[in-house]
């Protein structure tokens, strides 16, 4: 059954986020655990819903479906932020989908090194919605990633090179750029635990100007806005993170 | 030998792509006359390289009329009326870019290249459907910035859909329109700033130049030998020059090597003009 995938050798995914509308997902999960019930029981499932959204109802009602079909949920996959406090309150572990593609917006070659399947970040403890990956971007010369491209990546990302302005990174662990950091950075994509939040990092050897950040449900900009040279400025590695509810850019030299 | 082809694009119009194109074409083709040199208008419907070359009322079939069949690619070719191995080939007028296709003008070049050296073509501004019929056949390109900042981020992006082409394209950069005075005092961007976030080699740095209103006016390219007075007439000479691998030292235009008597008698000059 193609919408049926192996995630582990303990859990399976079913597949709903072809599917339109509520109704839609609650008939097929239906007419599939009902038959061979015995299967299901004994089957760690993962039911994966791409960008839908749950509210209370939702929640409620695939929650009562799941306790009277004795259905084993190990994990619901969505990438819709806003429902997993909705869904966390119901009992269920939530995920972000496991996006492994580095994604390049028009054609902007961003060059992937290395996939590393662990963390690299030893004193970082990885969300439980994280899979602890690592990549590693390359550079073409010493630029990583130029206006326009863009990358979405479920893990850490090491960046050897600049990141221009008018890039976008989004990624649900930590970044370190060995370069020049401008453009729009989000790390700790999905992340509402305060606890959580605050493992997240973002490092740069140079924080450059326009720069916005956000890690997890928090956001910063740059203030300065240059216009003459800023070639003459020291360089010095500087680290954002999360600290008491605001992100605050942490010189590592002084 | 098959001929070379480079695109001059940008992102960002009204940087100097065509004055770029109309003034370094003609100081290759003034340099050899054995260099056969080619000029291609791909702005179509906005098209600007006939007035500056002074031979917009020359034009009889265009680019659109090649690649439709209506006409043959040399009854379309305008040859100079300076140099006899400069020739344009026009765009339209009154269509737009989706008038031709990349690879229409994939096969365009193959003929082009067994009849010139060096074909230039002038990009249109943007990244759309101008922009890859451009690039579809271009072996080398110049991109042209300011030192702004607006720009630089467009050239930015177009450096990277290029090196993002699978055929490799070698990339130059080409700094137009720099105002030492303000480079000095901070208010403009430097070369070395431009420099670091492009990261491509420097190919020449054209300095500001007011008679580059007059020539565009008249159509008559400043790099034409009979006006040498001019900074930037000089500077698109020597792009021209390493262009075909002659190594020239950039020009001095923040006048640091200037002898000590030629920098007070110009302080002076200002004095009097102001007092």
């Amino acid at each position: 059954m193609n919408k049926l995938k192996q995630l582990s050798d303990t859990s399976v995914v079913i597949d709903l986020s072809r599917f339109a509308t509520w109704e839609d997902c609650m008939l097929e999960l239906k007419s599939l655990t009902q038959a061979n019930k015995n299967f299901w029981a004994k089957t760690s499932l993962v039911l994966r819903f791409a960008d839908f959204s749950f509210f209370e109802e939702e929640a409620r009602i695939l929650r009562e479906l799941i306790d009277n079909s004795g259905l084993n949920i190990f994990q619901i996959q969505t990438n819709s932020v806003r429902s997993w406090k909705t869904l966390k309150e119901k009992g269920f572990q939530v995920n972000s989908i496991p996006n492994t593609k580095i994604s390049s917006l028009g054609g902007s070659g961003v060059r992937l090194i290395k996939e590393a399947k662990h963390s690299f970040f030893p004193d970082q403890l990885p969300p439980n919605h994280f899979e602890g990956k690592t990549a590693f971007i390359g550079a073409y010369e010493t630029i990583a990633m130029r206006a326009g491209s863009s990358i979405t990546y479920n893990g850490n990302l090491i960046v050897i090179g600049d990141v221009n302005p008018g890039c976008q990174i989004k990624l649900t662990g930590s970044i370190i750029v060995y370069g020049k950091l401008c453009g729009s950075v989000h790390a700790g994509f999905g992340i509402t635990d305060n606890e959580e939040v605050e493992q997240v990092f973002v490092k740069a050897l140079k924080m450059g100007d326009p720069l916005q950040i956000s890690i997890g449900e928090y956001s910063a900009c740059s203030s300065n806005q240059q216009n003459g040279s800023d070639a003459k400025q020291k360089i010095y590695p500087e680290t954002a993170r999360v600290i008491e509810g605001r992100i605050w850019r942490i010189s590592d030299f002084e | 030998m098959p001929g070379k082809t480079i695109l001059f694009t940008s992102g960002k119009g009204g940087v100097g792509k065509t004055t770029s194109t109309a003034n370094i074409a003609v100081a290759l083709a003034a340099q050899d006359p054995n260099i056969n040199v080619c000029m291609i208008d791909m702005d179509i419907g906005l098209r600007n390289l006939d007035i500056q070359l002074g031979l917009e009322n020359r034009i009889v079939y265009n680019l659109v009329d090649v690649v439709e069949g209506a006409c043959k690619t040399k009854q379309a070719l305008v040859k100079d009326k300076r140099l006899p191995n400069l020739a344009l080939l026009p765009a339209a007028q009154t269509r737009d870019k989706s008038a031709v296709t990349p690879e229409q003008m994939v096969s365009l070049i193959d003929e082009l290249r067994e009849m010139f050296d060096l074909i230039l073509i002038d990009s249109p501004a943007g990244i759309e459907q101008g922009f890859h019929n451009s690039v579809a056949a271009a072996d080398e390109a110049i991109i042209i910035t300011t030192a702004e900042m607006s720009a630089v981020r467009d050239a930015d992006r177009v450096i990277g859909l290029l090196e993002a082409y699978p055929r490799k394209i070698n990339c130059w950069l080409l700094i137009n329109r720099l105002r030492a005075s303000m480079v000095k005092s901070n208010d403009m961007m430097s070369v070395d700033d431009v420099m670091e976030i492009l990261g491509i080699k420097l190919l020449g740095v054209i300095p500001e130049d007011e008679k580059i209103i007059v020539s565009t006016n008249k159509g008559e390219p400043l790099s034409l030998a009979v006006n040498k007075t001019s900074g930037a007439g000089q500077a698109f000479r020597n792009v021209a020059l390493r262009l075909t691998g002659v190594e020239v030292p950039l020009m001095d235009i923040f006048g640091e090597n200037q002898n000590i008597f030629v920098k007070q008698f110009k302080k002076l000059k200002s004095l009097i003009k102001f007092g």
